[in-house]
């Protein structure tokens, strides 16, 4: 991609002395950035440098510099964000701090990580001819890069639509399109696939796959495992610090560092590296591991003793023409103290079975008929509030569910309204049981999100419910993160709480959840403990997780 | 003779003389081009100033024409209370609050009502309207960011200690409370436009009344509006 | 007067104070379901000639529909109203699109004359030619402190009625633009009539973030119902709880949305936003034949209001005949 083999620049640019520091497609020297009002930089980069063609993929636990220091590839920082900067960086040869945004973009485009936010048009097509009709292109070539676009992203099927009415997924391969439109030579991805289902995911890494080599890539992903097949080096960001910079052969020597990150790594190397294997192929190691006979470590799963909600969801809509149309119609016990999973792709109907029980979905749009049962007592007509004493939900977006302005009001908030006796000493409990003793006077939609779902999380308890439900708490979250999650069921398990959890991670269920049952287009089709549906669930576009794999 | 809806009646019994209004106008449009044309016009703002003004434009939509409808089929509206208006008030004062850049309040009134129009009520001629919402209502807003030099409900920095920097806010709610509740309608509305646009007749009974009736109850709904403004800016990081 | 009738004169006056405007407009509400009132006046697709238009010859249209209502006396207006109105039976759905033009021209006349006939003068009423009046109403005498006069007379409900026809024929123009037209078409359509690309970038913004907000909506006040809002109150109060819920919401929705503001901005700006003083479009707006004769129409429209201002028929409000 240097300027050498542009046929349109004339003679005296391809021969300026630049043709050196356009070898390569990014380059950092020096760089320090502290956002405005801190001090201490969140990102210092003595030297990194991506050649023409390389992917690169950036890890690191959340909040350690990964975003800040794609952003200051892309000019974000210092166009949009500002604060304390020095350094140089370079794309193609082009100093970021010295050139706007809507100039740089025509050299790197950026997918971020929440689709409903990035995208910003009526309906796809607008979407996608965003960025060309803003550089002012002429209609055919806008025409021509859509369909380019579209075509590379496979939405086809929507172009026509609005884009309020996409699902997550297809929002997302929307604003990859929008992305590709641009034709820009190096592209950052920042958590492309945090909020989708596994789908998805697998077609924006196959879209990311076909691109290797035609363009720069640079992939900031905590599914190391998805991405390491396509990328040529790995960067760990630690504490604002990049801690190595290694081609990913060598990701075997440098395990530890990412466990001590908080980063996953992926459950083939760390066999291999205990095996002293030189490679990482799965059924390599898996055949090595049969050979040795090796002990696994099987997750240990609880068998509760009663069952502690017995519910059977029946959801349609009454459509004119075409009749009644069953969206969903399954049955799911919960045993008490279990962690129960719910899995299956987008529009199985996992959050419509949730939002079925605790009473949240539209009567006007959807027909229900839900049977439900908690500790014996029969919800089945119960309004929300009644069904709030025996069942809690948490939803996705549970920041939209802080409503006072400070946390011990938030968490006081339920054992008031539902008049519990003794509730300055279960707010107490709670507070500690949460640790957030010490935010008790602090407006709550000021603290960070790890806090927050905590703050979320002991004001549904408040309400004194034994059964919890939890609408995908793992997406967006980093390894780290989804093991302080993980441990944090458990204690709660402990001290008799049921969990119902729908989640994409395979792997936070293969170590988390007691039983797994699977939706597929409305029905039940799986249920079991995890390492007896793992063996069935990739019918279902479920992969297996592969620790799960190994131990097989 | 009338133009663009607009009757053009400027000698009814008790109208407000038209030069004054004229002159207001005309001072209001020199202030508004003479700091856009400093601070560089629409450029000044950022996309980010943009989306925020199109956020708050959404909430104005939800407000108008779905929560705030429903809302008022209980609440009646009054020279008290007026809910639909209470409601666009605080929106405004949210939206505003977290740009806080001079014009801001003129630009997000101007947009609300667009938006009003693409929603619900179609475009029928309204340039009159758009221009005199944006120099009263949103203008008000603009002057109280220059006289805070930006640092409006205390956002930007404290001012002296905590207890001071919470009654500099709430004082500059109540007052932003007080002028856009009581001046734009009662004044400019019912004393010159009404009369100009409509033919209307010029009742200063009624305009006295609203003045005091208006002016007063928005002045705890101003105070409580800085707040919550202060409240959300400080989460969001702005 | 008895006791009696002074409390019951008190009550009523109150009622129409505090009702009188809303009141019909509920009943009215009520008779035609407020939730069907939202969707008829979305777009949805049809071919008829309204469809075909361009957006901004809808949009010129309603302008010419505002000058011409006007500019002439209050009967021109009248007429205007019904040839708009019958023009909704050309529209998708057209008998019902129809009610609604004739729900929202009512809601109009009631809405207008309301503001007006309380406040509207006996010697302003002369000068508008009534001569005889006719009291239907008397407020109680502390009413004048709001600046009602003593009586509500029918003259002035009269009068009130003539001014509303000012406003009805130029809200059925400019909802035919709303009907008819894509969102995309509008936005389009007012880049093309000079506004900057700045502000068409917030309303797309505000657009798309509707939908967002009541999504937003139903998870917090779910929430809050579900951690136990209202559950210790009589079911009756039920309505005013999720009006209270819906407010309280306010906060956390907006503090959630001017979060992911940061990634919108930084999404249409490294795609280019702002990056000329121009940008091209996709589609480029064209005009058609339809679009041609609608403009011939309304130049004749303009034509005739001259000739019906020579006439004497073109007087602004009051309608003194001078």
């Amino acid at each position: 991609m240097s300027n050498a083999s542009d046929p349109n620049l004339s003679s005296a640019e391809v021969l300026a002395p630049r043709v050196e520091e356009e070898e390569y497609a990014v380059e950092v020297k020096d760089l320090s950035f502290a956002y405005l009002g801190t001090e201490e930089p969140a990102i210092v980069v003595d030297h990194f440098a991506v050649k023409p063609g390389e992917s690169v993929l950036i890890v690191g636990k959340s909040g350690e510099g990964k975003s800040t220091f794609v952003n200051s590839i892309n000019g974000v920082i210092p166009h949009i964000f500002k604060g304390k900067y020095s350094g140089t960086v370079k794309v193609f040869g082009t100093v970021v701090s010295e050139t706007p945004i809507s100039k740089l973009c025509t050299k790197v485009g950026t997918l971020l990580q929440d689709p409903e936010s990035q995208i910003l048009n009526y309906t796809v097509e607008e979407e996608v001819a965003f960025g060309p009709e803003n550089l002012a292109m002429p209609p055919d070539e806008i025409r021509r890069r859509i369909e380019e676009a579209i075509r590379q992203t496979g939405i086809e099927y929507i172009r026509d639509r609005e884009t309020y009415v996409l699902s997550g997924g297809e929002l997302q391969r929307v604003a990859l399109a929008a992305v590709l439109a641009m034709e820009t030579p190096l592209l950052i991805l920042d958590e492309p696939t945090s909020n989708i289902d596994p789908a998805t995911t697998n077609s924006i890494f196959d879209i990311l796959r076909s691109l290797k080599r035609r363009k720069t890539l640079i992939i900031v992903e905590h599914k190391v495992e998805r991405v390491l097949p396509f990328v040529d080096r790995i960067v760990l960001i630690r504490k604002g610090r990049i801690k190595f910079d290694i081609p990913k052969e060598k990701l075997q020597d440098y395990i530890d560092d990412l466990k001590e990150a908080g980063v996953e790594v992926p459950p083939q190397f760390q066999y291999a590296k205990m095996l002293g294997l030189p490679t990482a192929d799965i059924e390599v190691i898996r055949k090595k591991l049969k050979e040795m006979n090796y002990r696994f470590e099987r997750p240990e799963r609880f068998k509760p003793s009663r069952i502690i909600m017995e519910s059977r969801s029946k959801v349609w809509v009454e459509d004119k023409i075409r009749g009644r149309l069953d969206i969903l119609d399954v049955e799911v016990n919960l045993g008490e103290g279990e962690i129960l999973a719910i899995m299956g792709q987008n529009g199985a109907g996992k959050s419509t079975y949730l939002k079925s029980i605790v009473g949240f979905l539209d009567k006007t749009l959807l027909k229900t008929d839900v049977k439900l049962v908690v500790d014996g007592v029969d919800l089945s007509r119960a309004t929300i509030q009644e069904r709030g004493r025996y069942i809690t939900f948490v939803p996705q977006t549970f920041e939209l569910t802080i409503i006072t302005t400070s946390v011990q009001n938030e968490v006081a908030y339920s054992l008031r309204k539902h008049g519990v006796k003794n509730w300055k000493q279960r707010l107490e409990e709670l507070l500690e049981m949460f640790s957030l003793k010490e935010f008790r006077e602090k407006d709550p939609l000021t603290l960070s999100m790890g806090q927050m779902r905590r703050v979320a999380m002991a004001s549904a308890l408040g309400s004194g419910a034994k059964v919890i439900m939890l609408d995908e708490p793992t997406s967006g979250q980093d390894f780290y993160h989804k093991e302080v999650l993980g441990n944090e069921l458990r204690k709660l398990q402990k001290l008799g709480y049921s969990f119902v959890i729908v989640t994409h991670d395979s792997r936070f269920v293969y170590y988390y959840a007691d039983r797994v049952v699977v939706f597929n287009r409305g029905r039940k089709v799986l249920d079991g403990p995890p390492e007896d549906v793992f063996r069935y669930s990739e019918e279902y576009g479920i992969p297996p997780p592969t620790d799960y794999v190994l131990s097989e | 003779m009338g133009f663009n809806g607009i009757a053009g009646v400027v000698n009814a019994p008790g109208q407000i003389p038209w030069p004054i209004i004229a002159g207001y106008f005309i001072i209001a449009l020199l202030i508004a081009g003479y700091v856009a044309k400093r601070k560089g016009g629409l450029s000044s703002f950022t996309t980010l100033d943009w989306v925020y003004m199109g956020v708050g434009g959404a909430f104005a939509v939800v407000w108008d024409f779905y929560l705030g409808s429903f809302i008022g089929r209980a609440i009646p509206s009054t020279p008290f209370f007026d809910i639909s208006f209470v409601g666009r008030f605080l929106i405004t004062m949210i939206t505003v609050g977290v740009v806080r850049k001079f014009g801001a309040g003129m630009i997000t009134t101007f947009i609300f009502n667009l938006l009003a129009d693409l929603f619900h009520y179609g475009f029928g001629g309204e340039p009159v309207y758009f221009v005199y919402e944006a120099l009263t209502y949103g203008l008000f807003f603009d002057m109280m960011i220059a006289a805070t030099g930006g640092n409006l409900f205390a956002i930007e920095k404290p001012v002296g200690s905590k207890t001071t920097t919470y009654a500099v806010m709430l004082v500059e709610g109540a007052i932003i409370g007080y002028v856009y509740g009581a001046i734009p309608y009662s004044i400019f509305w019912l004393g010159f436009f009404a009369p100009f646009v409509y033919g209307g007749v010029v009742n200063w009974a009624r305009i006295y009344f609203l003045l005091w009736a208006y002016g007063v109850s928005n002045i705890p709904v101003g105070a409580i509006g800085a707040w919550i403004t202060y409240r959300i800016a400080k989460a969001v990081g702005v | 007067m008895s006791l009696e009738s002074v409390i019951i004169d008190n009550v009523i006056s109150w009622l129409l104070l505090l009702w009188g405007i809303t009141l019909p407009i509920y009943l009215l509400l009520w008779a035609i379901g407020l939730t069907g009132f939202r969707q008829v006046t979305r777009f949805e697709r049809y071919d008829t000639f309204y469809y075909k238009m361009n957006p901004v010859t809808k949009i010129v249209l309603g302008l010419v529909v505002t000058v011409i209502a006007a500019a002439t006396i209050w009967w021109i207006g009248a007429i205007l109203t019904a040839v708009l109105l019958l023009s909704y039976l050309t529209l998708k759905d057209g008998r019902r699109k129809f009610m609604l033009g004739l729900y929202i021209t009512i809601m109009t006349v009631v809405g207008v004359t309301w503001t007006y006939a309380p406040y509207t003068p006996i010697t302003y009423l002369e000068t508008a030619g009534f001569h005889q009046f006719t009291v239907i109403w008397v407020w109680p005498s502390y009413f004048s402190v709001m600046g009602y006069l003593p009586d509500l007379t029918l003259q002035a409900v009269i009068y009130g009625i003539q001014i509303s026809m000012r406003f009805t024929a130029t809200i059925l123009a400019a909802l035919i633009l709303i009907m008819t037209t894509t969102p995309s078409g509008i936005l389009r359509a007012l880049r093309k009539v000079g506004i900057p690309e700045e502000i068409i970038f917030a309303l797309v913004v505000a657009m798309r973030t509707v939908p967002r907000i009541f999504d937003a909506m139903e998870v917090t006040v779910n929430s809050q119902f579900l951690r136990g809002l209202g559950s210790r109150s009589n079911k009756a109060f039920r309505p005013f709880y999720l009006i209270y819920a819906a407010i309280i919401a306010t906060v956390p929705i907006f503090v959630y949305l001017l979060k992911g503001a940061k990634n919108t901005a930084i999404s249409a700006d490294t795609r280019a936003f702002r990056a000329y003083k121009y940008r091209t479009y996709l589609y480029p707006m064209t005009f058609s034949t339809i679009d041609y004769v609608t403009f011939g129409i309304m130049a004749l429209g303009l034509v005739l209001m001259v000739v019906a201002i020579l006439l004497g028929f073109g007087r602004p409000i009051p309608y003194t005949g001078f």
